[in-house]
């Protein structure tokens, strides 16, 4: 009997049919005309209205197409592309050049620089979102068939499900045992802004070379996102597995000075009862992530019987009760596997800001009015950028302010996302959802 | 002066008498309305959370508000529908309106305050109170005169799907395109098709230009078989606005369709000709435009090097900025790539 292994259910996967499209543009008009009519086919855009916002994005969130505007206000759309594409590439992620005037020249540069398409403005939006879901099936479609990460050597998600699949049917059988650990770099974010994408890429490439020499085998090291990894330690118990990963940690830090957190977790029988091997490993990740950076957690059914939930706050702060009211109940119906979540209310910006909404170990989302008395959202926006610097926070404004001039200096302020009143609640929380689940990790 | 001076004390004293009256009782009517705005804001702050619930909740079909708060319903009512694009939740609310206020508005359009029908009239729009419709259109041939209740009638009408206000329009002759437009835009989807062969059929040449002019805004792609047959009409304002409108449709059925519009006498034909030929980059047209770009009229020079910009590109513009015998064309050749390299040096 063929039975496989249950599938990660964490914030580090996302459902494999839900797209999401970076969209690197100034042209507001633009982006919230695509934004509208993508979102109805059930894709997620992203806008980064800068090269700067665009590149972090491309890094954080794993776009499965990017769409970048030539004329960018800190740089040239070419540098940006000259910029991922290699990373672009080895991650399959089709990368489209947009521009309003097409001089020949424009077209070469773009295709010898890694751009799949040269696309004219204005875009006729008929053709654009088939334009843009055959796209993002290609990329599904060559994803598929690869086994190996390119950059790194690695296997893939799809690899390591192939084999853990044949292990348990083996082990099922047997007495022996085998353990996985889930791998996940600290900090690797700042490490690459620091050092730059290329000494991070270098870094990863580097840590798979090691934990191959070191567990002295070419097949069982996986990359699952950019930075983080799972090791399968065949016959080996959680004590030696950690015993192993210790070891490659103590090399990568000798070599590079950075660290990585291990979850682990063992084979048993009550385990592939009891479902997921990996969401076990997932939730002594995040233990160990907790614990602070370069620790080590083993499962054990006991300690881990109850779910380790994050808390996750969604603040909403606006003036008009009724979209509290109706943001409330639509966020209530939020349940999910990973996050504890607190819905709660604010009157107004100054309300928000004086209340003690920041707790460090908590994720949180922002949903911040335009207009408000007191102190409106770009207000609030300003002085959360200036206070609190984390990666834990996601703010959206939902507004009705409808003028281009408010929207780019939201974006450019810092927001992550811009939504528009009137709304559909069901879609703005289905939205928050999956940049929840897309930009907390 | 004795009884003078007793005269004007009188009268002072019963003015002063009389504007305390007034005082009092202006206070009293404002005490009053201070007092029913906080019990209305009471009853609201009450309900609009309860509101909240029967609005998600399936089995719900109480509304949960005391009786005749009409004007509390309304705010609750316009303000849930303001802030929501769901159309499960509209229809919720839509249905709660027509349940909740459509015999009390009734009423108010029977009354004599203009002011509260006009009123009612916005909120009977946005509600798509359908069951008013018959109590609208007795209203509506009552109105003489050409305030902003008739419009807000036509309006409103419209919004509710009554096809029927098409034929009233036809009989008033001042009413202008512009009307027409507010009141296509405002009709449902699926009344358009009724809509369109109306006008077509019996429709005034206002209506029918209006009715173009709808089309191209709203870029309705399925009516393009009516725009493109009156790319013929015997009318050139016609002709124009159907060029308009494939214009703003971005689209043409058959290219052959443009090619006469070339040779016009008339300039705004000939500028949409080179417009659509630009928009939808044609490629079959180099002869005309190149004899456009020395056109009599600046509009047809303007476009016309836009298009040939944009479906031929800058090196022939270049070539006819060298080579075109005419001085105008030429010029504005030049002036366009002098246009075209400014937005290059800031892209580069």
């Amino acid at each position: 009997m063929n039975r496989h292994i249950p599938l990660l259910n964490s914030s580090n996967t996302h459902d494999p049919d839900e797209k999401l499209i970076l969209l690197i543009d100034q042209d507001i008009e633009f982006v919230m005309n695509l934004k509208d009519s993508l979102e109805q086919h059930g894709i997620t855009i992203l806008i980064a209205t800068t090269a700067a916002k665009g590149l972090e994005y491309f890094h954080s969130a794993n776009p499965d197409l990017v769409i970048i505007e030539a004329d960018l206000p800190d740089q040239s759309g070419f540098e940006l592309l000259q910029e991922i594409s290699d990373i672009a590439r080895s991650r399959v992620i089709p990368i489209a050049i947009t521009s309003s005037f097409q001089p020949k020249e424009y077209r070469i540069r773009s295709y010898q620089l890694g751009a799949i398409d040269f696309i004219r403005k204005p875009i006729d939006a008929d053709i654009f979102i088939p334009f843009i879901l055959n796209r993002a099936a290609f990329k599904s479609s060559i994803t598929n068939t690869i086994l190996a990460d390119e950059l790194t050597g690695a296997y893939n998600r799809k690899q390591f499900y192939m084999s853990a699949s044949s292990l348990f049917n083996r082990y099922e059988t047997s007495n022996d045992s085998f353990s996985i650990a889930l791998i996940d770099f600290d900090l690797f974010k700042d490490f690459n802004e620091q050092f730059g994408n290329i000494k991070g890429n270098e870094v990863l490439i580097d840590f798979v070379q090691i934990a191959r020499q070191v567990m002295h085998t070419q097949m069982d090291v996986f990359r699952f996102g950019s930075d983080e990894f799972v090791l399968l330690f065949r016959h080996k118990l959680a004590d030696e597995a950690a015993k192993i990963t210790k070891d490659i940690a103590e090399i990568i830090l000798e070599k590079w000075n950075i660290t990585f957190s291990v979850g682990i977790s063992e084979w048993s029988t009550s385990t592939y009862n009891n479902g997921t091997l990996l969401q076990q490993a997932d939730s002594a990740l995040k233990r160990a992530k907790k614990a602070g950076r370069s620790s080590t957690f083993i499962y054990d059914e006991e300690s881990f019987s109850s779910p380790l939930f994050s808390r996750l706050n969604i603040h909403i702060v606006d003036d008009d009760e009724i979209v509290r009211a109706m943001l409330e109940r639509q966020f209530s119906t939020w349940k999910s596997d990973i996050f504890d979540i607190h819905v709660i209310g604010y009157n107004n910006g100054f309300e928000f800001t004086q209340s003690n909404w920041y707790t460090p170990h908590d994720y949180h989302v922002l949903l911040l009015d335009g207009v408000m008395p007191k102190m409106d959202g770009l207000e609030v926006l300003h002085i959360v950028q200036k206070n609190v610097e984390s990666q834990r926070v996601l703010v959206a404004m939902l507004t009705a302010r409808k003028n281009e001039q408010d929207i780019l200096h939201a974006l450019n302020s810092g927001a992550d996302d811009y939504m528009l009143k009137p709304f559909h609640p069901q879609e703005v929380l289905v939205r928050i959802q999956r940049l929840v689940n897309r930009l907390f990790k | 002066m004795n009884s003078t001076l007793t005269f004007f004390i009188i009268v002072f004293l019963l003015l002063a008498f009389a504007q305390l009256i007034l005082l009092l009782f202006l206070t009293s009517k404002k005490l009053k309305r201070n007092k029913k705005d906080q019990n209305e804001q009471n009853i609201y702050k009450e309900a609009m959370p309860a509101f909240i619930h029967f609005l998600y909740n399936e089995q719900d079909d109480y509304i949960p508000l005391p009786p005749d708060e009409h004007h509390v319903a309304e705010q609750l009512f316009s303000s849930s529908m303001a802030i929501t694009k769901d159309e499960d939740l509209q229809h919720k609310i839509r249905e709660s309106a027509s349940f909740y206020l459509s015999s009390h508005y009734e009423k108010v359009m029977n009354a004599t305050d203009w002011s509260a029908r006009v009123n009612a009239l916005y909120y009977i729009e946005d509600f798509r109170m359908t069951s008013l419709r018959p109590v609208l259109a007795k209203r509506l041939m009552a109105v003489k005169e050409q305030d902003e209740e008739k419009q807000q009638l036509l309006r409103t009408l419209a919004a509710l799907g009554d096809v029927s206000v098409l034929s009233y329009l036809e009989n008033e002759p001042s009413i202008k395109e512009s009307v027409y437009l507010s009141v296509f835009k405002r009709f449902p989807e699926d009344v358009i098709p009724q809509t369109v062969s109306y006008v077509r059929q019996e429709g005034s040449l206002k209506a029918n230009i209006s009715l173009l002019m709808y089309l191209g805004l709203a870029k309705k792609l399925s009516y393009l078989s009516f725009v493109e047959e009156n790319l013929v009409h015997p009318n050139s304002e016609m002709r124009i606005q159907a060029l308009k409108a494939l214009f703003q449709m971005n689209y043409i059925s058959n290219v052959n369709l443009i090619q006469p519009f070339f040779y016009s006498e008339i300039w705004e034909e000939r500028m949409f000709a080179a417009k659509i030929t630009g928009v939808l980059s044609l490629s079959q047209f180099e002869k005309e435009l190149t004899e456009f770009l020395g056109d009599s009229v600046w509009w047809v020079r303007y476009y016309a090097a836009e298009a040939l910009l944009l479906s031929y590109g800058e090196s022939k513009l270049f070539e006819l900025s060298q080579s075109h015998p005419d001085q105008y064309a030429r010029n504005m050749a030049a002036q366009w790539l002098r246009l075209e390299r400014q937005v290059s040096v800031a892209y580069d």
